[in-house]
């Protein structure tokens, strides 16, 4: 597979991810207050915390889908709020909420993902991608009728689909089987042996910590605590965490 | 439900039995209400969800029909009385079209407009006599049902004009409306149910053809005036006629004895219908949604592959696919039956467009469900989704439209030059109009909507009322405008006013493109409509 998108211009000594106080307001409620994130080339991070800690709100940004209020914002070493659309084309993105146009079929969606990345040659890691999360066999019917746990997985394909330089998963094991949860572990891995950087938010901190090496605790859209996401895990670690969470 | 001060005894749950020690022990229960009970609860929600300007404009639209029906009536009973006497003749066609267009708008629209969706009401103890009484409340929120009722109130008022007795007609009138309306939804229900059934799609399919093929045929051989003659609604027009003028009561008290007995016989039906309805599968949606479609190659253009997702969008929608029929087949069966003149063909492609732009043109960027912010990670200019999405509006429309014209002209002779033009015309100009309000309603006020179930909308009742109003006002007008033209103006005027019509939508498309271009617009936009955050 190969892009005929335009040279990405990073700098290879950038960090794949760098944030730098990032505020992000929506109306009069501050979602996000000042995160600092930086993730390395073939790092992988977790943001982990309670609901409306500004975890989705963050990788949202990072995926160039909602403006930064405030702060730096670089993927990949461009700054999203300079040009977001060659974060989209650095990017990979996998949605909290649905993420899938409920007509379409999983082919369509990567048709479309396909032209949109300008990528040729695309077909044969198309059909692998589908395999490997069990979705070969429905990749001509529509989303519409998918179980959630399908179409987190098909939205884990898409996001991964293009070999993006930063993969952003919200909430990706979210009602997948075990299957499906292993599929996404080895995607990841896969992606970070290859120079990709990871980014995970999950409420499922012992999937995290299998994912990442390093965990962020958010709350209240500030960071709470940085850990190693191992040591969020077992009796103790479940304590230290919900220390944090409090 | 109350909730008590903290005690921890033993209360019953609504199960009957008892929590000691629980959180839950002091919630006590009473009668769940029925379904007025439940839909007063459900219009409550829908009211407190709105805020602000669209309270006012709600409150404003509840009050506007019957204070539009009060001058309806007044001007009705107190205008010129010239030729009304061979206007009265029209009186039981114009009830029985009353009837047949409520039939036809609660089947076409799956049963009717909700109060809540499916998705949204889930989980909560919505019986099915709520839901049919919802869609009854529902009902006046289409224009077309509320200018038939200010019509046939006007009409009815003019034809006695201001005698004592017009209360008796206009009373007669109020049940016949309210009778036509439940028998309606009934009807409604019962092809949903049909279709529900195995082959009931092709069932539907056939009797709807077959109908609008008769009534074709019982127009093109001259028999429309003597079928209309017999109609059955003449009975009740000559009971009210003679009750207003005072010569007979008799035939009154039987016509609202009947309407009154249809009218509850009618309801418990739809409750009954509603109910089994609710326990069946909706085969058709989920045949859709299981089967396998052709793979095509990769769309050439970006422009192409967005419109390729936006076409599968629309045409893989059960209720979008039904609309669009119904958009094309029925304006132009009903103007193929009554003989629509060419200098009136031009106020159909209008028709049809508001319709269209009512299907899911007023909230375009819905079409991607919970897709809208995945489509927003991928990389390429804003623009070229937008333009694809408002191309497929307008496409919808021509299509609509030329059906509708095809259908409207088989019994018309060859037109004129200056009619064609003035048809093509109203055809652009009204497309373009309806494009041009369905970007701006799409961008400044999206609501998420999944336009997956038949009943599904792109908006809320309540919007969806003002939005119908507003096109039809405007296409109407410009209908009407290319109706004067098609009469034998120079066809050069009509086209340079085509080009103003056009040039005009064409600013407003850019002004709203220009918003779409805004990255914190576009994303609230996408977010609403995907059901997450913005």
């Amino acid at each position: 597979m190969s892009s005929a998108a335009e040279p990405l211009t990073a700098l290879d000594d950038e960090p794949a991810v760098r944030v730098r106080d990032l505020v992000v307001r929506f109306g009069e409620v501050d979602a996000v207050r000042g995160i600092d994130l930086t993730v390395p080339p073939g790092g992988s991070v977790a943001l982990v915390g309670r609901n409306g800690a500004g975890k989705s709100t963050t990788l949202r940004v990072l995926a160039g889908v909602v403006p930064a209020t405030g702060g730096t914002v670089r993927v990949g070493g461009v700054d999203v709020r300079r040009s977001p659309l060659a974060v989209k084309r650095l990017v990979g993105y996998c949605p909290d909420v649905g993420g899938l146009v409920p007509r379409a079929t999983p082919w369509e969606h990567l048709q479309l993902a396909a032209r949109l990345r300008g990528l040729v040659g695309w077909e044969a890691r198309a059909r692998d991608l589908l395999e490997r999360f069990d979705l070969g066999g429905v990749a001509d019917r529509v989303t519409a009728g998918f179980s959630h746990g399908m179409g987190r997985r098909l939205s884990v394909v898409l996001a991964a689909f293009h070999a993006p330089r930063v993969l952003l998963l919200d909430e990706p094991f979210d009602g997948v089987d075990p299957l499906g949860v292993d599929a996404t572990q080895a995607l990841i891995e896969a992606e970070r042996a290859d120079g990709g950087a990871v980014v995970v938010s999950t409420h499922l901190v012992g999937l995290a910590a299998d994912a990442c090496e390093v965990a962020i605790v958010l709350r209240g859209g500030k960071v709470a605590g940085t850990a190693p996401a191992s040591s969020l895990t077992g009796p103790e670690g479940e304590h230290r965490y919900r220390a944090m969470l409090s | 439900m109350t909730r008590g001060s903290g005690a921890r005894g033993a209360v019953p749950t609504v199960l009957g039995r008892s929590r000691r020690g629980s959180a839950n022990a002091d919630v006590a229960t009473r009668r769940p209400p029925g379904p007025v009970g439940q839909v007063a609860a459900l219009l409550w929600l829908r009211i407190a969800a709105l805020r602000g300007p669209a309270r006012r404009r709600v409150a404003l639209g509840l009050a506007a029909l019957p204070a539009l029906a009060v001058g309806a009536t007044l001007a009705g009973a107190f205008a010129p009385r010239g030729r009304v006497d061979s206007i009265a003749l029209l009186m039981p066609s114009a009830w029985l079209f009353f009837l047949v267009s409520a039939v036809v708008a609660a089947a076409t629209g799956a049963g009717g407009r909700q109060l809540l969706t499916r998705d949204q009401a889930v989980a909560l103890p919505i019986s099915p006599a709520a839901d049919h009484l919802g869609a009854l409340l529902l009902a006046p929120l289409n224009i077309a049902w509320s200018i038939q009722v200010l019509s046939l109130l006007a009409l009815t008022s003019w034809v006695v004009g201001p005698l004592p007795g017009l209360w008796a007609a206009l009373a007669l009138t109020v049940a016949w409306i309210v009778s036509c309306t439940v028998v309606g939804q009934a009807a409604g229900w019962a092809v949903e149910l049909l279709r529900t059934t195995a082959a009931g799609v092709w069932a539907v399919r056939l009797v709807a053809t077959g109908l609008a093929a008769a009534a074709v045929v019982v127009a093109l051989t001259g028999h429309l005036a003597p079928a209309l003659d017999a109609a059955p609604t003449q009975g009740v027009v000559i009971a009210a006629l003679a009750a207003a003028g005072g010569s007979s009561w008799t035939g009154w008290f039987a016509a609202l004895g009947v309407l009154v007995g249809v009218v509850g016989v009618s309801w418990f039906a739809g409750a009954w219908l509603v109910g089994l309805l609710h326990r069946r599968p909706a085969l058709q949606q989920v045949r859709g949604e299981t089967r396998a479609h052709r793979r095509r190659p990769i769309a050439p253009t970006a422009l192409r592959a967005n419109l390729r997702v936006d076409h599968a969008a629309v045409w893989r929608s059960a209720p979008l696919r039904r609309g669009i029929a119904a958009l094309g087949i029925i304006p132009g069966a009903a103007a193929a039956a009554s003989g629509l003149h060419w200098s009136m063909v031009p106020l159909l492609p209008g028709l049809v467009a508001s319709g269209a732009g009512l299907l899911f043109g007023v909230n375009a960027f819905a079409l991607d469900g919970s897709g809208a912010m995945w489509r927003e990670t991928l990389p390429g200019p804003p623009r070229t989704m937008f333009a694809a999405r408002m191309l497929v509006v307008a496409e919808v429309c021509v299509a609509g439209g030329l059906v509708a014209l095809g259908a409207a002209t088989l019994r018309e002779g060859p037109p004129s030059t200056s009619q064609v033009v003035a048809v093509v015309g109203a055809l652009v100009a009204t497309t373009a109009q309806v494009v041009a309000r369905c970007a701006r309603w799409s961008v400044d006020r999206p609501y998420a909507a999944a336009l997956r179930e038949a009943r599904d909308q792109p908006a809320p009742p309540g919007a969806m009322a003002s939005y119908s109003a507003q096109l039809a006002a405007a296409t109407t007008a410009t209908g009407l405008l290319y109706s004067f033209l098609a009469g034998g103006l120079p066809a050069a005027t009509t086209v340079l006013l085509t080009c103003a019509f056009v040039l005009v939508a064409y600013r407003r498309l850019r002004l709203v493109a220009q918003a779409w271009s805004d990255h914190a617009t576009r994303t609230r936009v996408l977010a609403t409509v995907a059901g997450a955050r913005a």
